[in-house]
Formats: C-alpha cells, structure tokens, sequence
C-alpha cells in the first residue's frame, strides 16, 4: 500500500495504487502434497539455459563490437526465473590508490520482475542487501590483485523472479558467465544453489509456491574445483545436523549446475 | 470559419518581443504569441564543467521551467527538442571548451509553446551575440476534427485537434526543416499542407524577428553616437 | 609526404581511434559497416508473452537490441476530473547494463525523453483511457508499462514502441467488480484490451551529414546529426513524423521515410501476429 512516490524524471500513475483482490487463486494448500508441482525430484533443479554475449543469434564479431558494448554480459534461465547481466571492467576504480581491485555489484528487480504489486523504481532495501550478497559470494573467486587501482562492476537485472533464493542464486550463476566472458582471471566460477526445508526434507530450487511453503531456505555459493564455499545464507530454524546436511547436498547442486555453465561456457569457444 | 478568439485559419496570434529585458544575462528575451509567453536568457559562452567539457566545440545546455510547478518529463523532452534544433545552428567551434547556457522559463502556455520557445531562444542567442549560422524560426499548425487546417492553436484548439504539428526552420525555408514534430492521425496531403503554412508563417516570424532585432541594434546605435 | 610505407592498423583500434573515418569508408562506397544497405532495416523479432509475473508482456530483439516490456495492471482511484478514466505509465529503462554509456542512478535526459516520447504516441492515441474503467468515480485500472533495456545497440524508440504494442496486445485484463469499496479481480477470466490502431515505427539517421541510413546502430548514432522517426498505423494513417536534430533532412527525404515505413506495415504487422502468446 506504499505509496508511490512522484519522481519528476518519470511517468508517473497515480499516487496511490493497489492490486486487486484476487478470488479463485490456486488453491494454496500444500505445494508438495503430490509430490512437486512441476513433476520434479526432490533434489532437482529447474533447467538451466545460460547464454553469454549479445542476446542475438549469430555472435558479431567481436572485431566490429560496439565500443559502448559491456566487456562480459550473460543471460540466465533457470525455469521461469530471468537474470541479465552486464560487467564492466577491469577499468579505472574510484580509490587510485588501491593495490587490490574492487568488486562492485549493482542488483536490480525490473519493476515486473515480482508476481505480486509492482515494484518501485526506487531501489529498495532488499535489493541494496542482495547487491551486497552478490558481492560477498563472488569476490572471493576473483583474482583482485591482478587488478590494483581498477574496478569490476556487475550490472544485474532480474527480469522474472520465482523463489526468492533461487533467484539470488540464479544471479551468482549468471555473473560468474558474465566475468568469465569479459574474461576477468578468476580461482574458478562461482556456482550457487538454494533449498528449502518443508518438514524434515529438504528440497532444491523451490518456485515461489514452494518457497512460500518452506520453513526455512538456504543458499550457498561454492567453487567446485577448489572445493570452497563462498557465501552461506540460512533464513529460519534448523538443527545443526539439517543445516550440515543441507550443505552438503546444496554443494553437490551446485556442483551439478558448474558442470552445466562450464559445458555451455566450453561450447562458447568454439 | 471563425476561431473561438475571432481569428481566420491562418492567422497567428499577435506577436510580441523584448530583447535584453534581463539585465544578468549575456543575452535576453521575450517571445509571445498571444496568451503564451515565453522568457529565455543566454548565458555563453562561459566556463564549463570539466565532465561536459568538449576539446573542438562548445558544449550546449538547455533548461527549461514550466509556467507552474516543477520541470517534469514533459519539459525535459522539449529541452532535448530546443538542444538537438540548435547544437547545429550554433557555431560551437568557435568557441572550444565553453559552454553556452539557455534557459528557457515558460511565463504562460496557451499552445504552441514549444515554437514560442524555439523563437525565444534564437533571439536570445543574437541578442548575446553567440555566433549562429542561421536564425532559427518555428511555426505550430493543427488539424482540427472537420479536417480545417489552423495556424497557431491554442491550447484549446491543440487539444480537440486530430493532429498538431510544429516545424522550425532555419532562414532559408527551401532548405529543409530543422525540426519537426507532427503528431496525432493524420494523412500525409494534411502533413503537406501543415508543412507550406508552417514554412510561410516560420518566414514572417523570421521577419518579425529580424525588425525586433534590427530595431534593438538602431535604438543602440543612437544611444551610442549621443554619449 | 612522409617516407615511411602506408600506416597499417588492425581494424578495432582504428574503428577506436577514427571512428568518423571508419563509418565515412563503408558509407562512401554504398554500403554500412555491418554490411546492410542504407535502406535496410535489421531483422525484428517479437516474442509475446515472455514475463509470466507480468499482466502483458513482450520481448523485442532489433538486431542486437533487446528489450523487455512488461505491464502489471493495479487499481486506483480516478482523477476527480476524469472519473472514468484509467491511466497509463509508461517508463523506459536505460540501466548500465545495456550499455557503457549510461550511468547507475536516476533515468538520463534520454531515458525521460524516451519515456515520453512513447508515452504521447500511446496515450488516449492507442490505448483509450475509458477501457480501463471499473467504476466511474471509483475504481479505474492504472497499466505500468515498464520496459527495460538488455542492450543498447541503436534505435531504441522503434523497439521501445514495438515492445509496448505487443505487451498491449498480449494483455489480459481479469475481469473485475467493486463492491464495498473492495475491488475483486478473477484471475482465471481475462479479456484483451480493446485498442484504438496499431502502431509500426521506422527511424532513419542521418550519419555523417550526408548519408540517410535505416535502423542506426549505435556506432552510426554517435556520428548522427539528425534523425527521423516516422509512426504509421494499420490504415495507412500517420501517427508520428519526429525529426531531431538541425541536421540537412530534405522534405522529400521525410516523405519517402513515411512512403518505406507504410510499405512495411503488412510485414512488420506479420511478424507482431506471428509473435503469438501464451
């Protein structure tokens, strides 16, 4: 019911605009009452599409690119949920004095992106956190001092969103193929893979209704081949033996989905 | 026909101006075409910021306020519409590495502001003396429901018409326009004909102007050989 | 002349370091660095459909231009001077991420003139605000029509304008009924909105001063110094002359640009059929 706030650099509606009440929405009973709403395993996740480069179907050139052209780009799918990415970079950083790079991330919902009310043009607290997050899981897998005195910046735009850890998770994946193609020396790709606990069992890659559903949801961001986890993210309560338990599944997932970007990513080069 | 204010189809409004009404300014001036009105004042070629500065031409900033409240989207388009008219008319390179400031206030909108606007910043521009390779005119035309053509609507008029157009031309009319913006629905024999009013109303602004300016420079030149 | 034999270059560094010289050498001899002729536009791809979380939506691809136009429909309150009318909003976003060229933060002067630039040509001209009504003086539809950019490689008007024409045409309104001052909406009923024509743009550039070329891309942009956009309809009808920019467009030229742009209307509004929904 927030109010939209006038922002004299945009069209603006009214001030004041809600979604209506929706009757006859699906039935909100249990999601995985039948096993899983799209007929998936327990510990599957959706399908992967990644593409990196221009989105057309034939790569220009990269001799004849445009000079405003990012140095890397990727779009994501991964079932429903949409994830574009720019990075810039290595190019000059803000602080000249530094003696290693500097990782800046720049997350953002499209106002659609959200199957419920639209999203405001101003950016909000939680994708403030998640940029940050996306930082915190990505930095580590990127070789900083190669880079003093310059900076990498990611550019990440959620177009469609469903289950909000698998989006995050999603947009690791989709910036890890953007630094690879731009090139940026890295340890390794960063894969990311979320789950989330209904009753005592943990399922992969929970959709919206799913995640909705969960009692609790973790994400984890880990580098296969050096067998090291970058970032960890748990909402809601656990045992200490679900959460080991979690991670060790959610670590061979990500595994999975590494296998998936670097297969994709081989078939680029060639 | 009969217009709601009396007027044939293809006359325009009574055209006023005053040039250097401004006394801070470089150059100054107001243009009004019956009840709209439109104050602009020129600012160049002074320093400029070092994120805008170009190394072979003078760098070209508009501003515009609206009659009430504050500048919105509306306003910022017809801010890129009086840059894009003038980036060209202006000899920027003759002045590297400055910039020359418009800023346009929007005194009362009764349609066609954005011509009224257009002809404020040309005389404004002479009046500071920024080199310009042409003086740039504007005209506003509409093609109300019946399919009649007027000149200079008013805001009323612009309103119920079926399309708006409005063109601006540099001093020789055959060359070409310098900027046009029609729309609404319309055919392109009603484009055409838009096209020859606005072109014969732009070459009587023109005149107009070039009496206002003429008459200004006399009045100092008299002031001079007194003193 | 000096004596040292002709300066060689690889070809990126003095697309780089000339990049007027590098356009003048394709543009000189008939033809444009991505070798289509002047005339020619670039392909366009439409997809409906694409946003699920979206009440209408498309997908349009202009070569390398890709953008997104997604329409959630809310419900608000009318103006007291317009009881039944609705609203429309229409934003175009110009992020960093599809190109170097724009900055992160508030949209840019092109960005807003972008914005209402689509948002005159669609306003009461195709979409009729009185369909948006629920009930007059109460309730009324508000459609935002955000579309994003995923890269920037020229002519972003023409896709932004196609984009917003198919995510209209893709667009279900659920039917809905106020009672009690509580608007109730049934999801599973939808009926397309009803529009007044169907837009079909063409933008011409002219790069250089000299050469008049279809469908820039945004090398040819930077060296533009005028450019056209021309807006048809389905009926032959006009919607749309802009040029900007003082560059020399000859009258004649403007007219050819509307005669190229109706001629393409049968083929552009093929593939805006084509693009289906889901």
């Amino acid at each position: 019911m927030a109010a939209n706030i006038i922002d004299r650099r945009r069209i603006n509606g009214p001030q004041r605009s809600v979604e209506p009440l929706y009757t006859h929405v699906d039935a909100a009973a249990d999601p995985f009452a039948s096993g899983r709403g799209d007929g998936r395993a327990l510990d599957q996740v959706r399908p992967i599409f990644v593409k990196t480069g221009p989105l057309s179907a034939h790569r220009s050139e990269s001799a004849l690119s445009s000079a405003a052209a990012a140095s890397g780009a990727a779009f994501y799918e991964q079932g429903k949920i949409r994830v574009s990415c720019a990075v810039y970079g290595p190019r000059q950083g803000r602080r000249s004095s530094a003696r290693m790079g500097s990782f800046d991330c720049d997350f953002r919902y499209a106002p659609f992106a959200c199957s419920w009310k639209r999203r405001s043009h101003v950016k909000g607290a939680d994708e403030r956190e998640i940029s940050l997050m996306l930082e915190h899981a990505i930095a580590p897998a990127i070789r900083l001092e190669a880079y003093p005195k310059a900076c990498i910046d990611a550019y990440v735009t959620v177009i469609e969103s469903d289950g909000k850890a698998a989006t995050i998770a999603a947009a690791i994946n989709c910036i890890s193929a953007a630094l690879a193609d731009a090139g940026i020396e890295m340890y390794d790709s960063v894969a990311a893979c979320s789950m989330g606990l209904t009753g005592a069992r943990w399922v992969a890659d929970c959709a919206q209704p799913e995640e909705d559903a969960a009692s609790c949801s973790m994400l984890i961001a880990y580098m296969p081949s050096a067998d090291e986890v970058t970032y960890i993210l748990q909402h809601g309560k656990t045992t200490p033996e679900q959460t080991d338990q979690a991670v060790q599944t959610c670590t061979n997932m990500c595994a999975r989905v590494y296998a998936v970007i670097c297969r994709y990513l081989q078939d680029s080069l060639e | 026909m009969t217009r709601p204010d009396r007027r044939d189809a293809g006359q325009i409004r009574a055209l006023h101006c005053v040039l250097g009404q401004l006394s801070r300014a470089d150059g100054s001036a107001q243009f009004a075409a019956g009840d709209s009105s439109v104050l602009c004042g020129v600012y160049g070629p002074v320093d400029v910021r070092v994120y805008d500065e170009k190394l072979d031409r003078a760098h070209i900033e508009v501003k515009l306020r609206p009659a009430t409240g504050l500048p919105n989207t509306k306003d910022k388009w017809t801010e890129s519409v009086i840059r894009s008219t003038f980036e060209r008319e202006i000899l920027c390179h003759l002045h590297p590495r400055t910039l020359v400031q418009i800023n346009v206030q929007v005194r009362q909108d009764d349609g066609a502001v954005e011509a009224a606007a257009i002809n404020a910043a040309t005389l404004a521009l002479v009046d500071a003396g920024i080199p310009l390779r042409t003086m740039v005119a504007a005209a506003t035309c509409a093609v109300l429901p019946g399919g009649a053509i007027v000149v200079d609507p008013t805001l009323e008029e612009a309103a119920g018409a079926q399309s708006v157009h409005t063109f601006a031309f540099g001093g020789d009319t055959a060359g070409g326009p310098l900027h046009v913006d029609s729309r609404g629905d319309f055919a392109m024999d009603e484009y055409n004909a838009c096209y020859d009013i606005c072109a014969t109303t732009a070459e009587r602004v023109l005149a107009f102007m070039r009496s206002a300016v003429e008459g200004k420079i006399a009045k100092e030149a008299l002031l001079v050989g007194a003193s | 002349m000096a004596n040292t034999g002709p300066v060689t270059f690889a070809i990126e560094a003095f697309k780089r370091i000339h990049p007027v010289e590098f356009q003048r050498r394709f543009l000189s001899q008939e033809t444009r660095h991505d070798g289509r002729a002047f005339g020619q536009f670039r392909e366009t791809h439409v997809a409906k459909g694409t946003v699920s979380t979206a009440q209408g939506s498309s997908t349009v691809r202009i070569g390398d231009t890709t953008v997104v136009c997604g329409i959630k429909a809310e419900v608000s309150e009318p103006d007291v001077k317009t009881p039944d009318e609705g609203y429309l909003v229409t934003n175009v976003d110009l992020s960093p991420m599809c190109s170097a060229r724009f900055r992160a933060g508030p949209p840019s002067e092109s960005a807003q003139v972008a914005s209402e630039h689509v948002f005159r040509l669609f306003n009461q001209n195709v979409v009729d605000l009185k369909e948006l009504c629920i009930e007059s003086g109460q309730a009324v539809w508000v459609l935002s029509a955000d579309i994003v950019c995923l890269r920037h490689d020229g002519n972003i008007l023409d896709a932004a304008i196609v984009a917003l024409m198919a995510a209209l045409e893709d667009l279900k309104l659920p039917q809905a009924k106020i009672e009690s001052g509580v608007v109730s909406a049934d999801k599973s009923t939808g009926r397309p909105l009803a529009l007044r024509r169907r837009l079909f743009p063409a933008t011409y550039t002219l790069v250089d001063d000299a050469y008049l070329v279809a469908d820039a891309d945004d090398a040819e942009e930077q060296l533009a110094t005028a450019s056209v956009l021309v807006v048809v309809d389905e009926r032959g009808r006009v919607a749309n002359v802009w040029k900007r920019g003082a560059g020399p467009i000859s009258r004649q030229s403007i007219s050819q640009c509307v005669d190229v742009a109706t001629g393409r209307v049968p083929k552009m509004a093929e593939v805006l059929d084509a693009a289906g929904g889901q």
